[in-house]
């Protein structure tokens, strides 16, 4: 299963994603304002859970440099190919 | 098919409420196979005695009296939720089933598509 | 693969429909079908034809438009979800003894949720745009 999240935090979206997750299994994909939810300062997203933001969405934002540090960048394709390997997705 | 629907906010400020039952009812009609879960404020849909006509809004709690007609048995509600909003699961207007994240998941995993409103 | 998108987000208020271009372009360039868009809640109001950008802006109408010449894909808003939000085609207009005015972007069609449900059961992927 796909997440994808596009609110930023406080938001019951990612309180209801994080209860539905599997972390061996799931990935999570943050879009538009869902990237704020990948700050470090949040500590949001669990280590070892797959976490992904997308490169257009924290570039418009500047918010690179405040991260966590397991986050991973993807571009487009990359959001494109995390549906190809995903044949269920949620969008929160 | 298997849709399932994850219902997710209060009714009447916006049109989620509306809008998500409306989909879903639409994908009964068309011959798929439905279910619903009640999640987070969602639950509030499923209160008694709603009174729509107060803000002059369509009536949600009268599209669930609708979901036998459409053969949409399976209808759920997360336990969480309601715990968390101090509503009894016996004190809901139509019957469905409480269930955990657990359940959901599981449930979830047998769906061709997942809504989300 | 064959792909579908569902957009619930109004264009201006969320980034939903502008995140689901730049998504929809990227399918195409990895060679994947998109057969349908479908425009939902306050997402039909990007079929709103009378909507003016600001010149220094692009259109994400006109982005839309192109796309959907590029990748053959149907653009399509709710016709209940538009209605309640005044976005009628000059015949639907008319029908509701409303001016015959055309709100309709060019390219867009008003159809019911069954081609939602449709392009649900066609499609190897449904992708949601939430607002």
């Amino acid at each position: 299963m796909l997440h994808i999240i596009n609110k930023a935090t406080p938001d019951a979206s990612l309180e209801q994603c994080l209860a539905l997750i599997d972390p061996q299994q799931d990935a999570v994909l943050l879009v538009a304002d869902g990237v704020l939810s990948a700050l470090a300062s949040y500590a949001y997203w669990p280590r070892g859970l797959a976490v992904f933001v997308l490169s257009r969405d924290i570039e418009a934002r500047a918010i690179n440099a405040y991260l966590a540090p397991h986050i991973q960048i993807i571009d487009d394709a990359g959001f494109v190919a995390l549906t190809e390997q995903h044949t269920q997705s949620i969008s929160w | 098919m298997h849709f399932a629907f994850l219902l997710r906010h209060p009714p009447y400020s916006k049109q989620h409420a509306r809008e998500g039952l409306e989909a879903a009812l639409a994908a009964a009609a068309f011959g798929q196979e439905v279910s619903l879960y009640f999640m987070g404020d969602g639950v509030l849909q499923l209160l008694p005695d709603q009174k729509a006509t107060q803000l002059a809004a369509k009536d949600t709690s009268r599209m669930l009296q609708a979901l036998d007609m459409y053969d949409i048995e399976n209808v759920y509600v997360d336990r969480t939720s309601l715990q968390a909003r101090g509503i009894a699961e016996d004190a809901l207007a139509i019957k469905c089933t409480a269930v955990d994240s657990r359940q959901i998941r599981q449930q979830l995993a047998t769906a061709q598509q997942v809504f989300c409103f | 693969m064959k792909y579908a998108l569902l957009v619930n987000g109004a264009p201006l208020d969320s980034q939903a429909a502008r995140s689901a271009l730049y998504f929809s372009q990227a399918l195409l360039a990895r060679e994947h079908q998109l057969l349908r868009v479908f425009f939902y809640g306050a997402g039909v109001q990007l079929g709103n034809g009378l909507q003016i950008s600001a010149q220094d802006e692009n259109s994400l109408l006109g982005e839309w438009q192109a796309l959907a010449l590029a990748g053959n894909t149907e653009l399509v808003l709710c016709i209940a979800a538009a209605q309640r939000r005044g976005i009628l085609s000059a015949t639907e207009a008319q029908r509701h003894g409303k001016p015959p005015v055309e709100m309709l972007a060019t390219g867009f069609t008003l159809a019911g949720l069954g081609t939602l449900v449709d392009a649900a059961l066609d499609v190897d992927r449904l992708i949601t745009f939430q607002g």
